[in-house]
């Protein structure tokens, strides 16, 4: 059976147009689904202080492992505003002290006022340099 | 005859000074432990780790071996937490000779929901709501130190120096530890800590690191989930957009394989659940780093 190649090539593509809506099919289920993306929590503006029993060499606060506040000799007090994302869960925030390595155990209390208006507070001790991260929920 | 007595008198003298050098003999049965009991006890003991790293401990017995050694140990640690199965074949073959430590008994306790329809039991396991994997939290390690020592310390009182100071020297170690886990997880925001994994082993680190766990199979690696199972966490995946899905270093990693096609989450690595492994995760410290670097990383 030897037709046009005209006709052959058409009776082909209708043949294609027919099996369409099944290689659509087949093509969509190996497809990788995108990933969704986490909910984005809201910034926030939050009010905090800092009080050390021994005024420290440097001070750092850290958010998501970024610097986001930063002072030198800042004496026994420090306050300020922090803009954070702020999601239901709370935040962790990492202060990175240098106290002098003389200096004997000191402590510093973190003061967050929280968006919903909430005072929280955590203390941190330690000596000479001393990282270390605290919860605000 | 004053010859014959100067002999025996040396002979005993020998014989009593030997046996105080002896060494404490342990038999461990969790990777963890045998860590700590080297740590601990130093040169003043010798450890025989029956289970060995990379060895799913859920489904360990002990072989003839394993029995003959318990049978001269001075004293046997034990993860407990109903870990092993087979403690009373090993007080069978200690004949009441050696101190059996359980260790996880006298850790804190942590309660875990447990839905039964959610896997398929193909084996001889018993449940309890209990999560047995206590070394997920660094504070409980330190805990477990402190109990080793003080066994020891109570078989050989003549070594409880010894033991104080090398406990001391490696609780140094897991307090440095334990800030550097806290500092790198606060990394991660805490809305996007969604932990999922093959079997439930994580509920520690969820606990004190504010981790929601989404386990696929159970507390062991040999349960099965079932298919509504999977279902229901492809649903939570793509409703809070989990990054990541992790499998773990003792099992078949297909069913995350299907889930990471389905959601698009990544594979977030492999984790070590139930010990130690081998290469970087060889020590609990670089097991704990590998597992942290791994999630903060995959879920960022």
């Amino acid at each position: 059976m030897r037709g046009s190649p005209l006709i052959r090539a058409l009776v082909a593509l209708a043949f294609l147009i027919a099996l369409a809506p099944l290689i659509a099919r087949v093509t969509r289920q190996s497809t990788v689904a995108a990933p969704a993306s986490a909910p984005a929590a809201e910034t926030a503006e939050v009010e905090f202080a800092l009080q050390f029993t021994t005024a420290p060499e440097r001070v750092r606060l850290l958010h998501l492992g970024k610097e986001i506040f930063k002072a030198d000799a800042p004496g026994t007090t420090v306050e300020g505003k922090l803009a954070l994302a702020w999601p239901d869960e709370g935040v962790d925030l990492t202060a990175d002290i240098a106290w002098p390595a003389s200096a004997p155990l000191a402590a510093m209390r973190l003061r967050v006022t929280t968006p919903a208006g909430d005072e929280r507070e955590a203390t941190i001790w330690g000596t000479g340099p001393t990282t270390e991260s605290v919860t605000i929920k | 005859m004053i010859f014959r007595h100067i002999t025996t008198l040396l002979l005993l003298a020998l014989t009593l000074s030997a046996q105080g050098a002896e060494k404490l003999r342990v038999s461990t049965f969790s990777t963890v432990l045998t860590e700590i009991a080297e740590r601990v006890g130093g040169d003043a003991v010798v450890v025989t780790g029956h289970v060995r790293k990379g060895v799913d401990p859920h489904d360990f017995q002990p072989k003839a071996s394993d029995l003959k050694a318990v049978a001269s140990a001075d004293v046997v640690l034990l993860s407990a937490k109903h870990m092993e199965g087979y403690v009373p074949k090993l007080r069978e073959s200690s004949g009441g000779r050696a101190k059996f430590v359980e260790v996880g008994n006298q850790l804190p306790v942590l309660k875990m929901e447990h839905d039964h329809a959610a896997h398929d039991h193909s084996h001889d396991h018993h449940h309890h709501d209990e999560d047995p994997h206590w070394w997920h939290s660094v504070s409980n390690t330190i805990k477990a130190a402190k109990i080793v020592r003080d066994a020891f310390a109570e078989l050989r009182p003549e070594e409880k120096a010894t033991f104080a100071a090398n406990t001391g020297r490696y609780l140094g170690e897991l307090n440095a530890l334990q800030s550097w886990v806290k500092n790198k997880v606060a990394e991660l925001p805490r809305n996007q800590r969604k932990l999922v994994t093959s079997h439930d082993a994580f509920g520690w680190l969820a606990k004190e690191h504010g981790f929601r766990v989404l386990p696929i199979a159970g507390f062991s690696p040999s349960d099965k989930p079932s298919s509504k199972k999977v279902a229901e966490i492809i649903a939570e995946i793509k409703a809070s957009g989990v990054k990541a899905v992790f499998t773990e270093n003792i099992e078949n990693p297909k069913v995350v394989a299907e889930i990471t096609k389905e959601t698009g989450a990544k594979f977030g690595g492999e984790l070590f659940s139930d010990g130690l492994g081998e290469g970087e995760a060889g020590t609990y410290s670089g097991m704990m780093k590998h597992n942290v670097n791994a999630i903060v990383g995959g879920l960022k």
